[in-house]
């Protein structure tokens, strides 16, 4: 599979700068999340990527060459929105989908069945698209985008519309394919099923590109250690030196350390007031807190921590 | 299969399983025979089964200007009109034994009017009053020097296929006694049809000075090929433009656009769809013109017979041509709408430049088809279409200059193509939002 590169790629509309200047690098095996709140240009990278949207400046390289018609022609799609003929047959869209990509009608009519078995969808092939539940309808359109056998797979909000049971069975499916050396792409904001699944992200803001890396590389840059304790009594934040500020999780608190303390600092410190601790868990910053936390930076014009990532640089 | 001929079966398959579009097809066939049944054959059936044609109509002529022998002729053949009526009747008769009802209407309307001469004035009304006549005219004493007719009927409408058909009667009943005697049998048929045009002919002299005669149907069918072409290349562009339109509005609305993008180049998209609809619009075009064919077999066979191969198959060339190229423009503008209307109302726009030029200044065209004004026409790619056509329908147009339009169009196709599809390409994303001009220019640029 080829490593495929977002090469300086900038994008505006009328009034809006979609990608200004986007570089980053996806390679094979790994799930890859593309990241940012609503607006920021995540789409609008995708759409790049499919040849949907052209590129005011800049190009998308496939093993460091532009990228090529018959390289498009092995990508699997799913679009942000229900991409599918409302009023036509599951079978006859996704033969047409199949033909698209070059499968013949037997083909892709044998393996639109077999994929909708796989996704517990048996039986539908002859229902019409509005007769089925939302949920149902994202499902046949992601073996619309697999029927093909796609060795890069490109979902945008790939779990939006599906209930637990069923995002855990495109988790999987996705899962499958990173570890077939397929190369999955996708942008979604779910940062539980990012943490489980992605294996690199990329963060966009305002079509910028504010965070860039391994999930353990942004955590070991941007998270703050915190520690999961158990206290039978109430405790001040002034009363321990080295916690920046401490959150109520359930019945435990959740006390997030200041810049260079360490567990065991605050452990020294909690025994030293003679606190009773019944519970004591050293935890990863979540994904979410990151995330929240660069985006307000950002737009309080921390631009500083704005990580500018070239030539597969890391964060 | 190529993606082109993906994206035509499916778009084929699609429209002709439309419910809109079975209706239409098939209902237009039914629809028309309605309009036709209620506004054109139903008042003459009526008629027929009433009897009121059959009615004799009255005379009184007080001037004495009626020959007794010509009354009695009248009864037997009417005005030109009917003549023609009641040859189309016995052709129809001989050509197609189905078309008994049609034959029976026809025969009804040329039946010629018989006159029943009366003494008087009050003869003839206590012959309305008994039901006898419904209507009849009377010649006052001074009618030679007056030309004044008085005319009596039961009914106070002035107008009436009777009523027509018995005025006319009457004028060639007045015609043929006021100069029967006065002028030979052959000068009196001579006044009253001046030319015979079926023992006429019409000879054609060649640039050499070489005369030979001028095939009637052969000419008929050099005016009706490019004229059926041209209907045709209209009616197929409203359709499918139409149907397109329709079909882009739900791909976009559904976003199934963005898979198509991400599956084939907007070129070929454009082109599939095109072929695909052109050819749901053809076979449309197809059934209603098979239907219509039932009820003028007679035409059709005779345009057959006198299939100018040879102007068929470069109409058929210019048809094509001129469906692609402003089928594409009137899709990648068609795209750009806000609304399924607003892009109908955009999309006309090419049919009404391709179609209006040609059409507006025709006769200049036919007097000169190779004069300054026809050869611009005819190689602006987006009138070529119809100026060629039109011009190649007098046969006077040389190889060379169809060759020039052909290759102006297919540089025309080929431009409108990659610039529909930019357009195309830059609609689709555009939800509910119009480009601006700017970016318009900017997306044909790169194209």
């Amino acid at each position: 599979m080829p490593t495929i590169a977002f090469s300086h790629l900038r994008k505006s509309y009328a009034t809006t700068v979609a990608a200004d200047d986007v570089t980053f690098e996806v390679r094979p095996g790994e799930v890859f999340g593309l990241l940012g709140p609503n607006g920021a240009g995540k789409t609008t990278l995708l759409r790049i990527l499919m040849d949907i949207l052209a590129p005011d400046a800049g190009a998308i390289l496939v093993d460091s060459r532009p990228i090529e018609r018959r390289d498009r022609d092995g990508f699997g799609y799913l679009p942000e929105e229900r991409g599918l003929y409302r009023k036509e047959r599951v079978q006859d869209i996704l033969i047409y989908f199949g033909m698209l990509k070059g499968l013949d009608r037997r083909t892709a009519r044998s393996r639109a069945r077999a994929w909708l078995e796989r996704l517990d969808l048996p039986g539908i092939e002859r229902r019409r698209v509005d007769e089925l539940s939302k949920g149902q309808q994202q499902k046949v359109q992601i073996a619309g985008a697999l029927l093909h056998d796609p060795g890069v797979v490109v979902m945008d909000e790939p779990f939006a519309g599906l209930d637990p049971l069923n995002a855990v069975v495109v988790k999987d499916l996705l899962r499958e394919r990173s570890r077939a050396g397929g190369l999955v792409i996708l942008s979604t904001h779910q940062m539980p099923l990012v943490e489980t699944l992605c294996d690199r992200v990329a963060m966009i803001h305002r079509g910028r590109l504010v965070l860039y890396g391994s999930l353990q590389e942004i955590r070991g840059r941007h998270g703050r250690p915190a520690v999961l304790v158990g206290l039978a009594d109430d405790v001040d934040p002034g009363a321990l030196p080295c916690a920046e500020r401490i959150e109520a999780q359930g019945v435990l608190r959740r006390i997030v350390l200041k810049p260079g303390a360490r567990p065991r600092d605050l452990m020294e410190a909690l025994l030293a007031r003679g606190l009773a601790v019944d519970h004591f868990e050293v935890v990863r910053t979540p994904l979410e807190e990151i995330f929240v936390g660069t985006v307000r930076g950002t737009e309080g014009g921390q631009d500083d921590d704005r990580e500018r990532a070239g030539g597969g640089g890391e964060a | 299969m190529s993606k082109v001929g993906v994206v035509m079966s499916r778009e084929f398959l699609a429209t002709v399983r439309r419910r809109s579009y079975l209706i239409v097809t098939f209902g237009m066939p039914f629809f028309a025979a309605l309009y036709f049944g209620l506004f054109g054959i139903l008042p003459a059936v009526f008629m027929e089964r009433s009897g009121a044609s059959r009615k004799e109509v009255g005379l009184v002529d007080l001037a004495g200007v009626v020959r007794p022998e010509e009354a009695a002729r009248a009864g037997t053949a009417g005005g030109d009109e009917q003549d023609e009526a009641a040859a189309i009747a016995s052709r129809l008769a001989r050509a197609d034994p189905r078309m008994r009802a049609a034959r029976r209407i026809l025969e009804t309307v040329s039946a010629p009017v018989r006159f029943r001469t009366f003494a008087s004035r009050a003869e003839a009304i206590a012959a309305i009053g008994d039901g006898t006549i419904d209507r009849f005219y009377m010649l006052p004493a001074d009618y030679v020097a007056s030309g004044a007719v008085e005319s009596y009927q039961v009914d106070d409408t002035t107008l009436g296929v009777a009523g027509n058909r018995a005025a006319r009667s009457l004028e060639t009943l007045l015609e043929r006694s006021l100069l029967a005697g006065r002028l030979s049998r052959e000068v009196r048929d001579r006044v009253e049809t001046p030319t015979d045009a079926a023992r006429s002919s019409s000879f054609l002299v060649r640039p050499g000075g070489a005369v030979e005669p001028l095939d009637e149907a052969a000419r008929l069918s050099r005016v009706a090929i490019p004229v059926a072409f041209g209907f045709l290349l209209l009616m197929s562009l409203m359709t499918s433009a139409g149907y397109m339109i329709q079909g882009m509005s739900e791909e976009k609305e559904s976003r199934v656009i963005e898979i198509l993008l991400a599956s084939v180049r907007p070129e070929e998209l454009l082109f599939g769809k095109l072929l695909g609809l052109g050819a749901a619009g053809l076979l449309q075009l197809g059934v209603w013109v098979s239907v219509a064919g039932f009820a003028t077999s007679l035409v059709v066979a005779a345009a057959l017979a006198a299939l100018d191969l040879e102007l068929f198959l470069i109409c058929l060339v210019f048809f094509v041509l001129g469906f692609l190229m402003i089928g594409s423009l009137m899709t990648g503008t068609g795209a750009l709408g806000t609304s399924g209307r607003e892009s109908q109302q955009l999309a006309a726009l090419w049919s009404v430049v391709a179609v209006l030029p040609p059409v507006a200044v025709a006769v200049p065209i036919l007097d000169d088809p190779n004069g300054p004004l026809a050869r611009a026409l005819g190689w602006f790619p987006l009138t070529a279409p119809i100026t060629m056509m039109l011009r190649c329908g007098t046969g006077r147009v040389p190889a060379w200059d169809i060759l020039v339009s052909v290759l102006c169009l297919l540089a025309g196709v080929f431009l409108a193509l990659r610039s529909a599809a930019a357009l195309f390409r830059l609609g689709l994303l555009m939800y509910g939002k119009r480009p601006s001009l700017r970016e318009l220019a900017r997306q044909i640029r790169r194209a």
